[in-house]
């Protein structure tokens, strides 16, 4: 039987389950759905299937898995790194539907979802009962929960408050064969290994979250929003990391490059920076009134130790408001500056961020592309956006060879080739450059326990194994007789 | 193998895990030797129990087999220590007292004094993940351990995660190894998040009476009236323990850890006794090193002491029902109890002294322990036992039944150790 069949097989039986209207079949409808948010990495699915009830992703999983399809979770579609695409003809589980919030719980502060709820929902939420969730992705009006919790996902304000692993207190998932598991709960350090910590950030190489309990925290009484223009980027990046250094931890710190401001200024939300700035530093402090005027005091008065050259506190929240949107609209205000972009995400300590910069710089000159950068600073999590023109032959592939120098950098400074996007079909072959064959090979342990048949997202995270004589995969260290 | 790391018979009795002595005792003096060591006991089926300092080694069930002891001892050392990154990486054998001292130097914490005994080393406490009260505000090790350096079952070394905040480059092992007690692999590095030291520290005492659990304090479990103080730990200490601890005579006592700036804290403090006020609670404050050596004493001094420790932990839903069901528990003579309450995380400490120099037999606690871990369960919760004799950890079952996700624990271990060789038996479900 070839694979087609079994995956129409198997969709005919999801059909009786699930009912017509939630599996999508036709090739037109197919293709909008063969990427995700980085659309050199695209594959058109087997199918789509469309559960409307929590236990519906149960049945469809034990009939695509039975027929040994493989199934890809996809919420809304924006991740960077290809997670949410069907390669070799596997299936989508579109998650859309399973959009309710279950129950919140104020007292104990927490909020009961289905994984198709976006984040930004969440938020709302959150804030109606004067709390907050704290990870916020730019993408926050679209991406969901599921996707937040498959990337481990972060956000402006992670540098104080954590990326999403740290607000997920509990999941139901749907495993390999359609069982369901429960990890984690309402009460602390229950016994065992934390598989709950396992599964977020395994994007959906382990199984399908059906239902996500997270933390809801107090939200903060009161914020200042300081905005910093330099000269000199390098400015900046000492200011980054000398803030740090002096024991403030700001709520975020986020950094834009000149070009970057360029291409933000061409936007919807124009702030108004001088064209010839170097960089722009965000900055934002909270937790109670009483002593947050000093501390945005201690960051400026670092910030004209190094010459900044205008620092500005937010009037209101409308202001904020204008410079968030700004900041956080920033990927795709790149449009404005070239037909294209890659984006990468790599993550380095950051007292080094002034080299690292400088190395991104070269790289960008060797290879002929632009550069931006748009990124993390308090975390180190860099976010250099290399433009370039397709049409222009060869630079589609220098910008990748580009990304790929800038990864390495990252992974010699003792970072990583991610913070936050994943590695998906992406940066699947640069795992090699962070992780030793003999790690790779304990974490495709780890994900045969989960889903021994692999068919949770596969190809995706790790770099595949070595071809065989044949050109079949060999599980590594059995081609020599075993180690 | 090296030799100079191995001691004989003569030694290995005294390196016992619980009632179990092993054939040898090995102290590896760096990684590769460590590694070597393992490697062999693999080819061997031998079954390996590594150790810190030894001060928990009665966490957790009493080995099903035990032939070598891997001590890290001689392990440590702080490698790398990046102030300005906030990074420190240390062998696992270092001291928490060591290593703590290193970063205060530079104005810096760890920030994770565990519940556990002094002496207790960096390996021993990502072993055990074991948390403390400031959890609260300053998270597990779970949160703030960045990377590993690990042997694994069959002597490979590995690292995991990294010396950056943020990294989601493949699965978070990571995670998966921190409080794994040395069932998947033998801990030889960690690199961990540290803090910078407040400016300012104080400790709130807010004391009722004695009696029954007092329901205005216990209500800020749920009530969110401790949201504006934000205090880093909340600990509701029963009057038997304000007594031990010095906070009160015999009264229930809550202990606020109010850390940050000067004004930050003043306001805090301010906050914290219109709060007493209107629970109807007296206040005393304690400032900076008179106020933490409270939480030393909670932390570190009764689990030195104490022949049994539980960690019970609920939702918060069920801390005031739970709460009160062990304050009325009557402990067989010449059993004592203290508790600890975390208002904020739903975590309960139950330490036990039999009194009086005679070593008295903990077995007669099972019923009571029973009867309460039925109760944490009613919680969504568990209780663990932490440390107590052999037979009773037999008997109950440290950690308690395992839930519907130990087949998955089940499997990790069998890919990970396929001989269990670490620590067979020792972890939940019989791991
Ligand atoms: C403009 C822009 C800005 C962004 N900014 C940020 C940022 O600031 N920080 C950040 O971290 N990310 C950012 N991202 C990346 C992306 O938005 C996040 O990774 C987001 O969490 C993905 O959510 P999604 O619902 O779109 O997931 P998808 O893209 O649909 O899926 C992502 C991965 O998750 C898996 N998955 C989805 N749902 C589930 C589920 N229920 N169970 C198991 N697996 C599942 C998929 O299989 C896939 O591997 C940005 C993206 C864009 C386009």
């Amino acid at each position: 039987m070839t694979g087609g069949e079994r995956v129409a097989r198997a969709l005919a039986e999801v059909e009786t389950a699930l009912g017509t209207e939630a599996v999508v079949r036709s090739p037109g409808a197919l293709w909008a759905y063969s990427a995700d948010g980085n659309p050199d990495l695209a594959a058109r699915p087997g199918g789509v299937v469309l559960p409307s009830r929590r236990a519906d992703v149960a049945a469809a999983v034990a009939a695509l898995h039975r027929h040994g399809v493989p199934v890809v979770a996809r919420g809304a579609g924006t991740g960077l790194s290809g997670g949410a695409v069907a390669e070799e003809g596997g299936v989508l589980l579109d998650l859309a539907r399973l959009d309710r919030i279950l129950a919140v719980d104020e007292g104990e502060g927490w909020l009961r979802a289905e994984p198709g709820v976006t984040n930004l929902a969440v938020g709302r939420r959150a804030a109606g009962m004067g709390m907050f969730f704290a990870p916020d992705p730019s993408s926050q009006v679209a991406c969901t929960l599921g996707g937040n919790v498959a990337e481990n996902s972060g956000g402006g304000h992670c540098l104080k408050y954590g990326v999403t692993l740290q607000h997920v207190l509990a999941l139901e998932a749907v495993t390999a064969g359609g069982g369901t598991l429960s990890l984690g709960g309402l009460a602390a350090d229950l016994p065992g290994y934390d598989l709950l910590g396992l599964f977020v950030g395994s994007e959906g190489t382990l199984g399908v979250a059906t239902e996500v309990t997270v933390r809801l925290l107090p939200a903060p009484e009161a914020t200042r929003t300081v905005l910093m223009l330099f000269h000199r980027e390098e400015d900046a990046s000492e200011t980054v990391s000398e803030v740090i250094a002096a024991g403030i931890l700001p709520a975020a710190m986020e950094m834009m490059d000149n070009l970057a401001v360029a291409g933000v200024e061409r936007g919807p939300y124009r702030v108004g920076f001088p064209p010839d700035v170097g960089a722009v530093l965000l900055v934002e402090v909270d937790g109670l009134e009483a002593g947050l005027d000093e501390q945005a005091e201690r960051i400026a008065a670092i910030a004209r130790r190094r010459g900044v050259r205008e620092a500005r506190l937010a009037r209101d929240e409308g202001e904020r408001a204008l410079w968030w949107a700004n900041r956080k609209t920033a990927f795709g205000a790149m449009g404005n500056l070239a037909p294209a972009y890659l984006v990468q995400d790599g993550v380095i300590p950051r007292s080094r961020l002034v080299r690292v910069l400088r190395r991104v710089r070269e790289i960008a000159r060797t290879e002929g592309v632009r550069v931006a950068n748009v990124f993390h600073a308090g975390d180190g999590n860099l976010h250099p956006l290399i433009l370039y023109d397709p049409a222009e032959p060869g630079a589609a592939a220098r910008a990748r060879r580009a990304g790929a120098a800038m990864l390495r950098v990252c992974v010699d400074e003792g970072g990583s080739i991610t913070g936050e996007h994943g590695v998906g079909s992406e940066k699947r072959e640069e795992m090699a450059y962070q992780f030793t064959p003999a790690e790779l090979a304990l974490m495709r342990s780890v994900r045969d326990a989960w889903d021994p048949a692999g068919l949770w997202n596969p190809g995706k995270v790790l770099p595949p194994e070595r071809p065989g004589p044949t050109g079949t995969a060999v599980p590594s260290g059995s081609a020599d007789g075993g180690v | 193998m090296a030799s100079d790391g191995f001691r004989g018979p003569e030694v290995a009795g005294r390196a016992s895990v619980d009632d179990l002595a092993p054939a040898a005792l090995y102290a590896p003096a760096d990684e590769g030797e460590a590694a070597d060591l393992l490697r062999t006991a693999f080819r061997r089926g031998w079954a390996v129990v590594a150790r810190g300092s030894g001060s928990q080694m009665p966490l957790g069930n009493p080995p099903a087999r035990l032939d070598a002891v891997l001590s890290l001892a001689r392990l440590s050392g702080v490698t790398e220590y990046t102030p300005e990154d906030l990074v420190v990486e240390a062998f696992a054998g270092t001291p928490l007292s060591d290593l703590e001292a290193v970063l205060r130097a530079r104005g810096q914490t760890l920030g994770l004094s565990a519940v556990a005994p002094m002496g207790t080393t960096l390996g021993g406490l990502v072993a055990t993940g074991a948390a403390s009260p400031h959890r609260l505000g300053h998270g597990t090790p779970r949160d703030r351990v960045l990377g590993l350096s690990v042997v694994l079952a069959d002597g490979t070394r590995v690292r995991t995660g990294g010396k950056v905040v943020k990294n989601v480059a493949g699965y978070d092992l990571t995670r998966l190894f921190v409080g794994s007690l040395g069932t998947l692999g033998v801990i030889a590095r960690a690199v961990v998040r540290v803090r910078p030291l407040p400016r300012r520290t104080a400790l709130a005492i807010l004391r009722t009476e004695a009696g029954p659990p007092p329901s205005a304090l216990l209500a800020l479990a749920l009530d969110r009236a401790l949201d504006p103080v934000g205090p880093a730990a909340a600990e509701l200490v029963d009057p038997a323990l304000a007594h031990r601890l010095g906070v009160a005579a015999e009264a229930w006592a809550l202990l606020l850890a109010l850390e940050g700036d000067e004004a930050e804290v003043a306001e805090r403090l301010r906050r914290a006794r219109a709060l007493a006020d209107r629970r109807g609670a007296a206040i005393e404050v304690r400032e900076g090193a008179e106020g933490e050596a409270v939480w030393e004493a909670l932390c570190h001094a009764l689990p030195s002491e104490a022949g049994v420790q539980a960690r019970l932990s609920v939702r918060r839903r069920a801390l005031a029902q739970l709460t009160e069901v062990l304050a009325d528990v009557p402990w067989p003579e010449p059993w004592r109890a203290w508790m600890s309450v975390g208002l904020g995380t739903g975590v309960v400490r139950l330490w036990l002294a039999a009194g009086g120099p005679a070593v008295a037999d903990d077995l007669v606690l099972e019923a009571p322990l029973a009867a309460l871990r039925r109760a944490a369960q009613a919680g969504e919760g568990a209780l663990v036992l932490e440390r107590a004799s052999p037979a009773l950890r037999r008997r109950m079952d440290a950690w308690g039944p395992a839930r519907g996700d130990v087949a998955l624990m089940r499997a990790l271990k069998d890919r990970l150790d396929p001989r269990a060789v670490l620590a067979p038996g020792r972890f939940v479900g019989g791991i």
